[in-house]
This record gives structure tokens, C-alpha cells and sequence, in this order.
């Protein structure tokens, strides 16, 4: 590639310059289009959310019963949907994880269909999901619960983790792979001590967008954690979560005052994943920075 | 990340071998684990699946799995199924999604790892990320509330001018269609497959890219020679993750894309996907076979999905060859 | 809309109701409202008496509200119509009885599948139970099927600087949604509408996909009016061309009411069908339909009322509103059922919970049905609720009635 590159990397050829010119200029053409829907969609969600956002009640209370009442808060769904993708993404992530290290480091039958299951899986539409798990959790238990919500969003985010988890993994350089294993560590050692910390970044990619996906998903609960008009922490109860509280009250509520509460909700649930985000990246970015300095 | 010789990553990886003798229990147990996993995954998916199949048979008895799939009629009343219209619909749709996504995505993945000035990478990249963070009903009531009122205009003059040559860009243009949830399914995979996109491009060897820079060349040749080729393999992932997104997204193309069980000729008719009409119908499905028609939309959808994955394989398996980590 | 929320006043409030339907209803054929019914349903000032040992409540003595606390708990699904009302109920009985009843809106088709797989309490429904919905079921044991509360359907419409309600016939409203008049100027609009001037915008039809209770009132009713709906829609066959999911012949498709709404009012010229009360609430414009009597009717609480007092009631309280023949009835209306099993022992965990369950539904058909005229819901006639009442004392625990 080398040799080839130097014949073909003359600094005088203008038309390179033009080309690479171009290139910027329609990436960052893509860059805008891209940032028009979110630009558009914050400021949305934003101008007909804050109003609710702006009293702490909107955190700390329930939502009234008459629905056509102003006040009142979120609370209840809040608490569901922080409480729903917790357990969730603790039961998907490390099966994620391995999955992603068993398709990459042990390779097989085995792993070769386990990791097809799961890229089909990344297709199938997340109420077959929900409509899986109610056959086979709701009905069994004879209730709806906010276990069964969070089996749902478990099987929704694996895909997602797996894969990103996965490429990252592959695209470790040779080299350092070579290394580690001439230096004699088992692969598991090796995993832990050279891989997950240089994917680190990647990884944590993968969940936020695995825990984005969930913590947003409406169809797979629809089936399974039912909602609840109550605050519960009991996860054999139905729960609610902003996702369906949003879709029921935005969609086909009579009352200004529901559609308010979702929009409410919406910028909440919004906010919460932009939080995630930023930690995320803030870790990885402590992570590297306390890495260069030793 | 990627500069990995001599990085403090690597000297403490190594400080930390002096527990060889532990190695071979280590080794085990981790493979066993990772067995374990493995094998309870495709366990409960491949109940899962196979559980869907079996429910889903009466109706592929009763009208053949070719008539089903190509039966044009969906009339729950008259217990009539036909897949076709919603087989259609979600092709359609999840290509002209990813017609709009993919070199959306591609660019702003270049434009992220080798374009930009590097001070702008890390604030731009949390912008795209952002689209991420927005969850799918919220993006169903935007494009419900606000896109499709804006876009119909635009479909109109399309429709009202080319749409007279070209009958796939023709009338009517209700607003709610094809092309609107494709638009939806666009803003919503872009975060997706630039993300992917991006780690892979900025994971490509560092060395290569300084390489081709030292030796005269543009950014557009580090995107040519070393990003793009490299990256291609993780490129395809991309893509495929995508478009599972978009086959399966159910919420917001529900609310866009007009659910008419009618095929539409012009892109710009309301239409139904696969994903949408169970979403829509599985709530109220009470007549005859009706349960058991959508479950069999569902295994229509695991197939494409197991299709797109095989194709995705095989030509990813052509491409990468010797670019694996080979640990 | 709110002002109604003091527990206290529930007793006066629900015999005000009460009594105000009871006038309404005086030019129908009903019992005089002075006899039994409404003595019936005169509470003392709703004084609960907690614990489960409860007081008698018979038909002769004020009504009188246990309060089983049982799990504290109840789960219940079904109709999106009913969800304002089953919640602001919930809420009224929360305070009362401090026993929480959750009701998640996820469609009458929902509800009842959640009902027959006895993942919920109780179920609700737009439709009363198919026969085949019932055979389903019939492993958990016989359904009791408990109307509680009224709404209607109203046609939508979008039609740019027309002032003043549309006027439409039956005949009128059949042919729109079979694509036979297209236009707004059509002979038999403007024939219906003298005082209007009807531009000859093209009409544009939206329908709900989703299948839905309010789907299931609207094409009921196109069935009762229409031998053409019958014919063309359903082949010949009334149980074809009404139902929750329907094979429209013309139009567009969109997700609940306000998937509707946007698409009537994306497009001038659009109409759709939509439940009362959001139309009310959100101001869209709707169309006076002709009823039996050739009297053009508003959708309102009191032609609803109209409508939804019968002389009496199908003993086992399945029954249809629409087509109505009082004379100032509103002709597109419905009924919304709350399911439940008739013996608890077969399904729930414990007789507590069933008590609850009993005193809850007992309380929504009483006191409760206070809370329906502030959020524009049909309150349940005297005679309705005496029938209502005997449905509710059938339910038992193996055998043993669990209200006294």
C-alpha cells in the first residue's frame, strides 16, 4: 500500500484538494441535514414540556386522578421506567458481553448461531417481543408485572449491545492482541486486562445506545408491565413507565392537561438519556486521561 | 484509543501477568460461562421463534405459505390474510430509510473521524448522538404532529410534477405514507449507524492514517485508502443494525404511515408495515385467525430478518478474511 | 370540570344525576321515576363502613358502601373511551376506601383478552361479549357483563370558512364512508344543509385503524341504518359490516382519536368519526345527525341520555344504543361494560380481593357515577342501575354471594 500510496498522494494534484474539499463540504451538508430533526424535535418537545418541567411536582408527585386536572406529576412512571431498564440493561449487558467475547474469542457452531439468533432478533419488532413475553411470563404468573417489563427490554437491548460490543472487538488492533497473547495470558486475562479497557469507549457506546433503545421502547410493554396509575417499587406489580405514559395520554386523551403531563414526560425522558449519555462519556473520557498520566 | 503500542494500557496488561499459574482454571471457567451463555441465549430465542412458527401454522395451513405471502387481501372479517401488503411496506420503507440514512450516516461518521477539526469532533458527535436519545414515540407525535403537516406541501409539488411521469412519485399525498415513515425511520437510524460507523473508522489503525497524511495525501485519501476499507466489514454492521431498526420500529411508523391495507403505487399513499399492523391490530385481534394471522406477520418479519443477516454474513465473511484479530 | 371531588358529596351529586336523567327520560316508556328505582339508588350521603363485614344493602334499604380493603389493590384493562372516567373514579375511590384501582387504557379487545387469560381483575369493554368471546372464557367460568357508563360517536369534519353545524342523514353518512359522495356540495348535502353554502371541496375520509370500540359503535351503527353499508361492506352479512375492524372501502387510516383528528384536520375537506368527548374537549366541529325520529340531533350528555334510556333492559345486559328511537336520542351511541367473572373463587387469589373487587364495581355503579357528567360521560339510568345491581350480587366465591 505504501508504494502505491506515494505514486498516488502527489501534493501538487489539485483535483485530490478539490476532491477531499468536497468531500468535507458534503459530509458537513449531511452533518446539518441530520441535525435539522433534532434541532426541530428538542425544540418541540422542549416548547411544550418545559411548562410541566418547571414544577418540582412534576418529579415528585403522581398524576392526578381526573385526568383533566392541571398539576400533578410523573413520578410513578419515572421511578417504573428508571427501576424497568435498570434491571434490564444488569441482564443484558452481561450477557451481551459474553456473547459478543464468546462470538469473537472462542468462535464455533455454537456461537455462530447463538450470534445469528441474536442479529435476527435485532429485526424482529419489539411488540413480538412483548407479545412473546406475555404468553410466556404474564399469562404463566397470571398478572401483569414490571419484571415481565424489564424481560422485555432485556431481549430489545441485547442485540443492540452485542453487536456494537462485537465490532469493537474485532477492530482491536493485531498487534496488541498478538502481544498479550505472546506474553502468555489466557484469553481471559487477556480480555480483561487489554481489550475491555482499550474498547472501553466503544462498549459503553454500545450500551448507552442499548439502554437509549429500551428506556424509550413503548410496544414491548405494552403487554407486559401493563402501566400503573400508582408509584410501586414492586416488580411483580404492573408499572408504569414515561414511554407508555406518554403514547396513552398524547395520543387519546381528551384533556389538555394529560397531553401536557406527556410532553412533560417526553422532555423528562429525553433529559434522562442525554444524562446518561453525558456520563458515559464522561467516564470514558476520566478513564483515558487518568490512563496517560501514569 | 488506537495508538496502542506503548500505551499505559498495554504496559499495565502486562505488569499483570505474573498469575500464569492460574491460567488454565481461569481459561475454563470463562469458556464454560461464555458456553453457557451462548447456549441459553439461542435457547430461549430459539423457543421464542419456534413458539411463534407453531402458533402462526393454522393460518399457513389454511391459505399455503405462498398464498399467504402473496395474498393482496387482509379482511379480518371475512377471515382473509394476505401478507403482501405489508411485505411491501416494510421493504419499502426500510429501503428508502436507509437510501437517506447511509450516506447521511457515512459522511458524518468521516466527517467525525478524519474531516473535522478535531476540536469540533467531540461536541458534533454528541449532537448526532443526541437523535439517539430520543425515544420513539416521542419521534411518532413529532413526525404525527409536525412533520407530516410540513412535508405534505413538498410531496404535493413532487406529486403535482414529476409524479405525472413517474407514477411511483405520483398522487394521492393524504401527508401520512410510505415516504413519511421512511423520513422517520431515516432520522432515527442515522444516530444509529454513525455511531457504529464512527467507532469502527476511528478504531482503523492511527499509524495507516498518519501514514498516508506524512505522505502528502488528503483527508480524502486517509478516507479512501485506510478508513473506508477497513472499516467496511464494521460499515456492513452498521447497515445491518439499521435496518433492523427500521424492519422492526413499530410506535412511530405506526402513527405516520397512514396503516391502509391497500398496496400503494406511489410512495407518497398511506401504506401499512408489518411491525405497524400488529401493533395496531394485535390489541383487538378477536375474529377468527386474526391473532394467529399477526403472529404469522411476525414470523414473516423474522424471516427477513434472517435473510438480511445471511446476506449480511456472507458478505461480510468475503470482505474481512484476514482482517479479524485473530486472538 | 373539577369542582366535583369531595368525597362527601357524592350521595347528593349521583341522586342529582340521577334524577336528572330520570326527567330526561320521561318521554320514553320508562317506569315512573318515582317508584323503586330511584329510591334504590338514594344514599345516605355515601357512609362507608370499612372493614369487610359491611352493611346489607338491599333493595329496599339506602344504599350503603362497603370498603374491602382485601390487597389494596385492583388491576383492570380494556376500552381507551372509558379511561377518563375509570381513572377519576379510581382516584374518588382511592380517598374513600384507600384501595387503589389500576386501569390501564390498552383497547376493549386488549381488555377483554386480558380478562379471558385472567392477567387482570376485570376488563372493559365497548362491545359486550361475542358468544365466541364468552366460550373462550368459559374455562374460568360465565362472564357478568355490568354496564357502566354511556358515550357516543360524532362525525368529525374539517371544512375551510364554513360557519355553523353540518346537517346529515344517515343515507348521508353511509354513502361518505362508502365512497358514494364525494364531494361537499353533493346533492344530498346541500338538500340537508339550506342554509349553508357547501363548498365542492372533495371529501376526504379517515377511519380508525387501530381496531377500537368506537369503530365497533360507528359501523354498528352504518349496520342498523344502511342495507348499502350491509351489502357493500360486509357482503351481505350484518356481523361483517360492524365490528371493531372493519374492510373500509375508501380512506385513510390513522391510530386513535388523535391520529384521526390530525388526519381530519391535515386535510380541508377531511371527515373522520371520533369519540364525543374529545371532540368536545378539543373543539373539532362535528356533524348534527338525523335520528329515527327525523329530528337532527347535537351529540350532547342529554341526547345521549336519550338515547340511552330504554324502557328496560336485556336481562343479561348486552344491549346496543345506537339507531335509538327516542325521539330526541342522539342515534350514534354506545355503552361501555366492565367484565368480570361470575364465581372470583376460579380466578382470583383470595375472597378479600374478590370482596374489594365487588365493592368497587358496587360503588362505580352508585356513588361513582357522579364523576361521569363533568367529564361529558352518559351517567346509568334508575332502572339500569337496579339491573346493574342484581348483575353484581350474582357474582359469588364458589357459591357464597360475596355482597350481602
Amino acid at each position: 500500500m505504501a508504494s502505491e500510496a506515494v505514486a498516488a498522494f502527489a501534493p501538487t494534484d489539485r483535483r485530490r484538494r478539490v476532491k477531499a474539499n468536497l468531500l468535507v463540504i458534503c459530509a458537513a451538508i449531511a452533518l446539518i441535514l441530520a441535525l435539522i430533526p433534532l434541532v426541530a424535535v428538542f425544540g418541540y418537545v422542549f416548547v411544550n414540556g418545559i411548562r410541566s418541567m418547571l414544577s418540582l411536582d412534576f418529579l415528585i408527585q403522581d398524576p392526578p386522578a381526573d385526568l383533566s386536572a392541571t398539576g400533578g406529576g410523573v413520578r410513578n412512571a419515572l421511578v417504573g421506567t428508571l427501576e424497568m431498564t435498570g434491571l434490564a440493561t444488569l441482564i443484558a449487558v452481561p450477557i451481551a458481553l459474553g456473547m459478543a467475547v464468546f462470538a469473537v474469542e472462542v468462535g464455533g457452531r455454537l456461537a455462530q448461531a447463538a450470534r445469528f439468533l441474536i442479529d435476527v432478533l435485532a429485526g424482529l419488532p419489539s411488540i413480538v417481543v412483548g407479545i412473546f413475553i406475555y404468553t410466556s411470563v404474564v399469562v404463566t404468573q397470571g398478572h401483569f408485572s414490571g419484571l415481565a417489563g424489564s424481560l422485555a427490554l432485556a431481549i430489545v437491548m441485547l442485540p443492540v449491545v452485542t453487536v456494537s460490543a462485537e465490532e469493537i472487538l474485532r477492530l482491536t488492533p493485531r498487534p496488541i492482541a498478538e502481544g498479550a497473547r505472546a506474553l502468555g495470558l489466557t484469553r481471559w486475562r487477556a480480555i480483561m486486562s487489554v481489550f475491555v479497557p482499550v474498547g472501553l469507549s466503544g462498549i459503553i457506546t454500545g450500551i448507552l445506545l442499548g439502554v437509549s433503545r429500551a428506556i424509550g421502547e413503548t410496544a414491548p410493554l405494552i403487554f407486559t408491565s401493563l402501566g400503573n396509575n400508582f408509584f410501586t417499587l414492586d416488580l411483580n406489580q404492573p408499572m408504569q413507565a414515561l414511554p407508555l405514559l406518554i403514547y396513552r395520554n398524547a395520543l387519546n386523551s381528551a384533556f389538555d392537561a394529560a397531553r401536557d403531563r406527556a410532553f412533560g414526560a417526553a422532555l423528562l425522558l429525553i433529559l434522562i438519556v442525554l444524562g446518561f449519555n453525558l456520563a458515559g462519556r464522561w467516564l470514558t473520557a476520566r478513564r483515558r486521561l487518568a490512563g496517560s498520566s501514569r | 484509543m488506537t495508538d496502542l503500542v506503548g500505551s499505559p494500557e498495554t504496559t499495565e496488561a502486562v505488569d499483570r501477568i505474573g498469575l500464569r499459574r492460574r491460567r488454565w482454571t481461569g481459561d475454563l471457567t470463562f469458556r464454560g460461562v461464555l458456553a453457557a451463555l451462548a447456549v441459553g441465549t439461542t435457547l430461549i430465542l430459539g423457543f421464542m421463534m419456534v413458539g411463534s412458527f407453531v402458533t402462526a401454522a393454522p393460518v399457513y395451513q389454511k391459505f399455503g405459505i405462498i398464498g399467504f405471502l402473496t395474498g393482496t387481501k387482509w379482511e379480518p372479517s371475512f377471515t382473509i390474510y394476505g401478507a403482501w401488503p405489508f411485505i411491501y411496506g416494510t421493504v419499502l420503507t426500510s429501503l428508502l430509510a436507509l437510501l437517506i440514512a447511509v450516506p447521511i450516516s457515512v459522511l458524518i461518521a468521516l466527517l467525525l473521524t478524519d474531516l473535522a477539526p478535531a476540536r469540533l469532533r467531540g461536541p458534533l458527535g454528541v449532537a448526532v448522538d443526541l437523535l439517539a436519545a430520543v425515544p420513539s414515540v416521542v419521534y411518532g407525535l413529532w413526525g404525527l404532529l409536525v412533520l407530516v403537516p410540513v412535508m405534505r406541501p413538498f410531496e404535493q409539488g413532487v406529486a403535482g410534477t414529476l409524479g405525472k411521469v413517474v407514477p411511483f412519485l405520483g398522487p394521492p399525498t393524504p401527508g401520512p405514507s410510505y415516504f413519511a415513515a421512511a423520513v422517520i425511520l431515516a432520522v432515527m437510524t442515522v444516530p444509529i449507524i454513525s455511531a457504529v460507523t464512527r467507532e469502527v473508522f476511528a478504531s482503523t489503525p492511527r499509524l495507516q492514517r498518519e501514514a498516508v497524511l506524512a505522505l502528502g495525501g488528503t483527508r480524502w485519501d486517509v478516507a479512501r485508502t485506510v478508513t473506508i476499507p477497513i472499516g467496511r466489514a464494521g460499515l456492513l454492521a452498521a447497515i445491518v443494525l439499521g435496518l433492523g431498526r427500521a424492519i422492526g420500529e413499530t410506535i412511530a411508523v405506526t402513527l405516520v404511515v397512514g396503516n391502509s391495507n391497500n398496496i400503494g403505487t406511489s410512495i407518497f399513499a398511506p401504506g401499512f408495515t408489518l411491525a405497524s399492523v400488529i401493533a395496531n391490530e394485535f390489541n383487538e385481534a378477536t375474529e377468527t385467525l386474526h391473532p394467529e394471522a399477526l403472529i404469522a406477520l411476525g414470523t414473516v418479519l423474522l424471516v427477513i430478518s434472517v435473510l438480511v443477516n445471511a446476506g449480511a454474513i456472507t458478505i461480510r465473511d468475503r470482505f474481512t478474511g484476514g482482517l479479524r484479530s485473530g486472538f | 370540570m373539577t369542582h366535583i371531588t369531595r368525597a362527601g358529596r357524592f350521595g347528593a351529586i349521583t341522586l342529582a344525576a340521577l334524577m336528572a336523567v330520570a326527567a330526561c327520560g320521561a318521554g320514553a316508556t320508562t317506569a315512573p321515576a318515582t317508584t323503586a328505582p330511584v329510591a334504590v339508588t338514594t344514599p345516605p350521603a355515601a357512609t362507608g363502613t370499612p372493614g369487610p363485614s359491611g352493611t346489607a344493602a338491599t333493595s329496599a334499604a339506602p344504599v350503603s358502601y362497603r370498603c374491602s380493603k382485601g390487597d389494596g389493590q385492583l388491576n383492570g384493562a380494556g376500552s381507551t373511551f372509558i379511561n377518563p372516567l375509570l381513572t377519576k373514579m379510581a382516584g374518588d375511590y382511592l380517598a374513600k376506601c384507600g384501595v387503589q384501582i389500576n386501569y390501564q387504557s390498552i383497547g376493549s379487545g386488549g381488555g377483554v383478552k386480558a380478562w379471558q387469560q385472567n392477567t387482570v381483575d376485570f376488563g372493559a369493554s365497548d362491545a359486550y361479549l361475542a358468544d365466541s368471546e364468552i366460550s373462550t372464557a368459559s374455562a374460568n367460568g360465565t362472564p357478568v357483563e355490568i354496564p357502566t357508563t354511556f358515550g357516543a360517536v360524532v362525525v368529525a369534519y374539517n371544512l375551510n370558512g364554513l360557519s355553523g353545524a353540518i346537517k346529515m342523514t344517515p343515507d348521508i353518512i353511509a354513502n361518505i364512508f362508502l365512497g358514494k359522495i364525494t364531494t361537499w356540495n353533493d346533492p344530498a348535502l346541500t338538500a340537508a344543509n339550506p342554509g349553508l353554502s357547501l363548498p365542492g371541496t372533495e371529501i376526504s375520509v379517515v377511519h380508525r385503524s387501530d381496531g377500537s370500540g368506537t369503530t365497533s359503535i360507528f359501523t354498528k351503527y352504518l349496520t342498523a341504518v344502511s342495507p348499502d353499508w350491509v351489502t357493500n361492506v360486509g357482503g351481505g352479512d350484518k356481523t361483517k359490516s360492524a365490528g371493531k375492524t372493519v374492510a373500509w372501502p375508501v380512506g385513510q387510516g390513522a391510530s386513535g382519536n388523535e391520529g384521526v383528528t390530525q388526519g381530519v384536520k391535515g386535510t380541508d375537506g377531511g371527515v373522520g368519526y371520533i369519540d364525543v368527548a374529545y371532540a368536545i374537549q378539543n373543539k373539532i366541529p362535528f356533524a348534527d345527525v338525523q335520528n329515527s325520529s327525523g329530528n337532527y340531533i347535537t351529540a350532547s350528555l342529554d341526547s345521549i341520555a336519550q338515547a340511552a334510556n330504554l324502557p328496560s333492559y336485556p336481562p343479561d345486559l348486552r344491549f346496543d344504543l345506537v339507531n335509538s328511537a327516542s325521539p330526541q336520542g342522539y342515534p350514534i351511541a354506545g355503552t361501555t361494560w366492565i367484565i368480570v367473572y361470575q364465581d372470583l373463587s376460579k380466578v382470583l387469589k383470595s375472597q378479600d380481593r374478590a370482596n374489594s373487587l365487588v365493592d368497587f364495581i358496587w360503588w362505580a355503579i352508585h356513588a361513582g357515577q357522579a364523576d361521569s357528567a363533568p367529564l361529558i360521560y352518559g351517567a346509568l339510568p334508575p332502572n339500569l342501575v337496579v339491573q346493574d345491581e342484581a348483575a353484581v350480587r350474582s357474582i359469588n366465591w364458589a357459591g357464597t354471594p360475596l355482597l350481602p
